[in-house]
C-alpha cells in the first residue's frame, strides 16, 4: 500500500529550503512512515543518513522521546484569562532542535512545545494546519495557515487560509512578506537620499544666491515625486530580487547597508547641486545664430 | 539680470532627474547586486511613475508650459540632456557606494528604532515645560471680583500670604 505524495511537493521543498526556511515534519504516524515520507520530499537528505555524521538519530525523534528532552509545559494564566507559555528545560530544547527535522507519534502538545520554544528562542514559526487540536498552536505561531478544507474553527483563528491546499502557498506569503518588509527599506532609502539633499541644497543656496533656488511651486513637485509618485512605485516592487529571498533582520527596519548609500548618494547628489549652482553660469551658454558665439548666461551673482 | 531665472530653470531640472534615477537605485538595496536596471519591466508602477515624471518635466521647460513652475523655456536641448546625464551620475555613485565597507556610516546621526520618542528626550521634556505653564491659570484683576474681598495687586495677581 502506497500514499502518494502530492505533485511538485519535492520541487517546492527545495525552493522553500533555498529561502532558508528551515522545514520540519511533526505528524502523528509512526516512525518508519514519517522518515519514508521525510526522505521522499527531502526534508531529509541522504546525508544525515550516514553514520559519519552522527547518524539519523538526532534528526528524528519520537513524542516521548521529545518531551523527556524538553520538560514539561508550564502554563500561567493571569486574571483576564490570557494563557502564557514556558518550556521547563528551554536549554535541553535548544539542543534537540539544532538538529530536529521529524517529530513522529506527536500529540497536539508536542507541536505546542515546538512552538513555543522557538518563540522562545528568538525565531518566526509558522503552522500549518487543518483540525480542532491545531487551535491552541495557531494561537502561539507568528503566523498560522488553514487548510481551506480544514475544520471551520481552524480556519477562524488562522492567520491566513490556503484555499488553494497547496504548499507552495505557504512559501510565496512568506515571500511576499519579506518583500513588504524589503519595500519599507526601498522607499525610505529613496525618501531619505532627496530630502537630505534638497535640505542641504537649499541651505547653501540661500548661503551663496540670498534668495531660494528653487520657488514653492518647484518644491510642490519635488515634494510630490518624493512622497506620492515614490511610495507608489517602489511599494509596488515585485519579490523578484535575490534579497527578497532571505530571511529578514527583524531588530532594525533600516540596515547598516542602507545608511550607507543613503548617505553616500546624498552626498553625490549634493556635489551635482553645488556644481549646477555654482558652475552653471559657463554650463548652459547660448549660441548666437547669425555670429555662431558663445555667450555666457548674464547676471550678477552677489558672491 | 535677465539670465537669472534660466539658471534656476536649470537647477530645478537637475534636481528632477536626480529624483528620477534615484528611484531606480532604491530598487535594489542588495549590496551584492550592482546592475540598476536588473527585473525593470517587472514593476510597472515603476515605469508608470518614471514616465509621469518625465512628461511633466519636459512639458514644464516647454515654451506655453512653463507657468506651471514659473520656469523659464528651456533654449537648447543640450541643456535639458545635461540635466538628465548629470542626474543619471546617482546610478554611477550607487555602484561607487557599494563597494565601501558596509559600517561606514555607521558613527553617523542615525535614529535609533529602538527607542522611541518619550519623557525622557529633551525636546518632549522642554515642550512639555511649555504646555505646563500655560496651564496655570492667571487670576482676573481685582475689578470683576470686589465681593471677595481678595487683595489684588496692580498686576493682576492675589497675594497668597493674605
Amino acid at each position: 500500500m502506497h500514499d502518494p505524495l502530492r505533485a511538485n511537493i519535492k520541487e517546492q521543498i527545495k525552493e522553500a529550503q533555498k529561502q532558508q526556511i528551515n522545514l520540519r515534519l511533526v505528524s502523528g504516524d509512526d516512525i518508519n512512515t514519517c522518515i519514508a515520507i521525510a526522505r521522499d520530499t527531502g526534508i531529509l537528505t541522504d546525508d544525515m543518513f550516514s553514520e559519519e555524521n552522527g547518524g539519523i538519530g538526532q534528526h528524528v525523534m519520537t513524542g516521548a522521546q521529545f518531551r523527556a528532552a524538553t520538560g514539561e509545559l508550564i502554563t500561567d494564566v493571569d486574571e483576564d484569562g490570557n494563557k502564557t507559555y514556558t518550556v521547563s528545560n528551554q536549554q535541553g530544547f535548544n539542543q534537540v532542535m539544532d538538529n530536529l527535522k521529524v517529530l513522529a507519534r506527536a500529540t497536539p502538545l508536542d507541536k505546542l512545545i515546538m512552538i513555543v520554544g522557538l518563540n522562545a528562542s528568538q525565531k518566526r514559526v509558522a503552522v500549518v494546519g487543518e483540525g480542532i487540536n491545531d487551535v491552541e498552536a495557531f494561537s502561539q505561531a507568528s503566523v498560522s495557515f488553514a487548510m481551506g478544507s480544514g475544520v471551520s474553527l481552524a480556519r477562524n483563528s488562522a492567520s491566513i487560509v490556503l484555499t488553494t491546499n497547496s504548499f507552495e502557498s505557504v512559501v510565496r506569503s512568506i515571500m511576499w512578506g519579506r518583500n513588504i518588509y524589503l519595500n519599507m527599506q526601498r522607499f525610505l532609502t529613496f525618501q531619505m537620499t532627496c530630502n537630505l539633499t534638497i535640505v542641504a541644497t537649499l541651505v547653501i543656496g540661500l548661503i551663496v544666491m540670498f534668495e531660494p533656488v528653487l520657488n514653492a511651486v518647484q518644491l510642490i513637485w519635488i515634494n510630490l515625486i518624493m512622497d506620492i509618485l515614490g511610495a507608489l512605485a517602489l511599494a509596488a516592487t515585485r519579490p523578484t530580487t535575490v534579497a527578497s529571498r532571505e530571511p529578514v533582520n527583524e531588530d532594525r527596519l533600516m540596515q547598516a547597508y542602507n545608511y550607507r548609500s543613503i548617505y553616500g548618494n546624498a552626498l553625490w547628489s549634493l556635489i551635482i547641486m553645488m556644481i549646477v549652482i555654482f558652475f552653471g553660469k559657463f554650463m548652459y551658454d547660448s549660441v548666437d545664430d547669425v555670429t555662431g558665439e558663445r555667450t555666457h548666461l548674464e547676471y550678477f551673482r552677489y558672491t | 539680470m535677465a539670465d537669472k531665472k534660466y539658471h534656476y530653470t536649470n537647477i530645478f531640472n537637475t534636481f528632477v532627474f536626480l529624483q528620477f534615477w534615484s528611484l531606480l537605485n532604491a530598487r535594489e538595496l542588495d549590496p551584492k547586486v550592482f546592475n540598476p536596471f536588473a527585473n525593470l519591466f517587472s514593476n510597472w508602477m515603476l515605469l508608470a511613475v518614471m514616465g509621469v515624471i518625465f512628461a511633466v518635466q519636459l512639458l514644464s521647460t516647454m515654451e506655453g508650459f512653463v507657468f506651471i513652475f514659473e520656469n523659464e523655456a528651456i533654449r537648447e536641448s543640450e541643456h535639458f540632456v545635461t540635466g538628465i546625464v548629470l542626474g543619471a551620475t546617482v546610478l554611477l555613485s550607487n555602484i561607487l557606494v557599494k563597494f565601501l565597507p558596509q559600517n561606514i556610516a555607521a558613527k553617523l546621526p542615525v535614529l535609533d528604532e529602538t527607542k522611541s520618542v518619550g519623557a525622557e528626550n529633551k525636546l518632549m521634556q522642554a515642550y512639555d515645560k511649555q504646555a505646563q505653564a500655560k496651564m496655570i491659570p492667571k487670576k482676573d484683576g481685582g475689578a470683576g471680583q470686589g465681593a471677595s474681598g481678595s487683595a489684588a495687586d496692580e498686576d493682576g495677581y492675589t497675594k497668597l500670604d493674605a
